[in-house]
């Protein structure tokens, strides 16, 4: 059965993080003038590799069960890494660990176990900056995304295929991303092909479409474009989307289109699902 | 093969799951044949040091006199033991990642079985929490398997028992007994979740020549030939790739 490989030291499997950083990532979402895009996602990144981290601790050891990249796209296709781990890609995950950038810290809410909450202080490790400038190399991105798969597939030929997670507020300015979406869905370990998720985020206030299985209600050729190169949800990912209160059904595809913060997140979590941990 | 007083014959096979050393098993077995009692704990993967505290408890179980199982005593027994495992990593300076996971705690399911004698009859009391599996089979054909009878009951996310005091009385809540009446030719496994669903998958198909092997090798304290044996199973996915268990009593 395909995305049943085990995941383990000696078979890990990847992660690749596309990360639109364009000029437009520094507006809000939806038009709003509060929370800038850029902002908010780097901090979902940074809480997403956090919770990988923390996923592959045992003891006091870190292990290698994650290989990942974060390609940024905007002035320039690069690592998105800041510190020590600044243009390195495919880093095994306890070198994430221990190279953060910086610690910083950070307030968050918890229950004081008399039915409120209070604010306590917590480390917040940050491996990348928000980034906004320049145009939409969308294209760039997608061939810098082939390389590196390219490069772990020969090395990983048994592993849980590699997940990219797209990330993207605007159409791409260096082409049509289609034939390379589909290049990227042509790779494959024995487990099954790549799986490529896309998340649209918009500038404008518009309704979003989460997770469906045909484009028919897409809005338009652009929403379309993005559907035509997902991957359709594997079942593990469907089951674990259901016990987070989301609805997939069969053939629903790995695309979010004019998704708000709450989307940007359950993207994040769902995509990084893949838990069959030994 | 160890003997113990009562007619009680002990077998033991404990192995990590391939890929993993000796050392990473987060399987525990302990007993203490003199006062028949015996534990099996499955500490939780994706958990912190789950290893240390599978080991910890099963140990610190068998140690005990006499051994508990009423909530009044089993309650202050795993708080002292939770607040010694945190206690101990306390003492150590952990990188940030460590000491995060460290305030979910560690979680571990157990099996616990002591036999005990009244009048002319060997009794057994049994308590578990979680998804390790006592079997107990009557010239090893009538089974009764607790606290889990069918296979399909594996591989849901099933209540633990947490090292942290807060989480720990939830779970205690959880925690399922068993008791009856044993006799010679009786015979107890206590596996992890691995070998329990495995089992029972072969009773529910009828396939009583694989767990007829499987009681030849544990019979003989075949420890290589048990490894292959799991090797084989766990290569044509008959048995998921997990750490591995057993205490095996047989009554004589």
């Amino acid at each position: 059965m395909p995305y049943g490989a085990e995941i383990s030291r000696s078979n890990p499997t990847c992660f690749i993080i596309l990360l639109d950083q364009s000029g437009s990532m520094a507006d809000g979402f939806g038009g709003s003038d509060g929370l800038r895009k850029s902002d908010f996602v780097a901090d979902v990144v940074n809480k997403t590799l956090h919770d990988l981290v923390i996923r592959c601790t045992k003891g006091e050891e870190i292990r290698n069960y994650y290989h990942i990249s974060i390609i940024g796209y905007g002035g320039s296709v690069q690592s998105a890494f800041a510190g020590a781990l600044g243009g390195k890609t495919l880093v095994p995950i306890a070198e994430v660990a221990d190279n953060p950038a910086r610690l910083e810290t950070r307030t968050k809410k918890v229950p004081d176990g008399a039915g409120s909450l209070v604010e306590q202080q917590v480390r917040f490790p940050i491996w990348i900056d928000p980034g906004a400038s320049g145009g939409t190399p969308m294209c760039a991105a997608l061939s810098q995304a082939k390389v590196e798969l390219e490069q772990w597939l020969s090395e990983h030929k048994d592993g849980f295929p590699p997940t990219v997670l797209h990330l993207t507020d605007g159409e791409s300015t260096d082409g049509d991303p289609t034939a390379l979406g589909k290049e990227l869905l042509s790779l494959r370990t024995s487990d099954g092909s790549i799986l490529l998720f896309n998340c649209h985020v918009s500038s404008h206030r518009a309704a979003k479409v989460e997770y469906p299985s045909g484009d028919s209600g897409l809005p338009d050729q652009f929403a379309k474009t993005l559907f035509g190169i997902s991957s359709a949800l594997p079942e593990s990912f469907r089951k674990a989307a259901e016990q987070t209160g989301v609805n997939v059904s069969e053939g629903g595809r790995g695309f979010v289109f004019n998704g708000d913060p709450a989307s940007v997140v359950q993207f994040f979590e769902l995509g990084t699902r893949p838990a069959n941990l030994r | 093969m160890i003997r113990a007083p009562y007619g009680l014959r002990i077998h033991r096979f404990l192995a990590p799951k391939k890929g993993s050393q000796p050392g990473e098993c987060e399987d525990a077995i302990a007993f203490n044949a003199g006062r028949m009692v015996f534990a099996v704990a499955d500490g939780a993967t994706e958990a912190y040091d789950s290893r240390s505290w599978a080991r910890l408890f099963v140990r610190a179980w068998v140690r005990i006199q006499p051994p508990v199982f009423e909530m009044q005593a089993f309650e202050p027994f795993v708080r002292d033991l939770g607040r010694r495992l945190h206690r101990k990593w306390s003492k150590r300076k952990l990188p940030w990642y460590a000491e995060e996971k460290i305030q979910g705690g560690s979680f571990t399911a157990f099996v616990l079985l002591h036999f005990y004698i009244v009048g002319v009859t060997l009794h057994w009391k049994a308590s578990a929490l979680g998804d390790c599996c006592l079997i107990h089979r009557r010239n090893l054909t009538d089974c009764n398997t607790f606290p889990i009878t069918r296979s399909e009951e594996f591989g849901s996310n099933p209540i633990l028992l947490p090292s942290i005091e807060s989480k720990q009385r939830r779970a205690l809540d959880s925690v399922q007994h068993a008791s009856g009446a044993a006799a010679p030719g009786d015979d107890f496994l206590l596996v992890s979740d691995a070998v329990g669903s495995w089992f029972l998958k072969q009773r529910e198909n009828g396939e009583a020549e694989t767990t007829g092997l499987f009681d030849r090798l544990t019979e003989s304290n075949d420890a290589d030939g048990l490894q292959n044996f799991f090797g084989d199973l766990r290569s044509t996915g008959q048995i998921r790739n997990d750490d591995i268990a057993v205490v095996r009593i047989e009554v004589y």
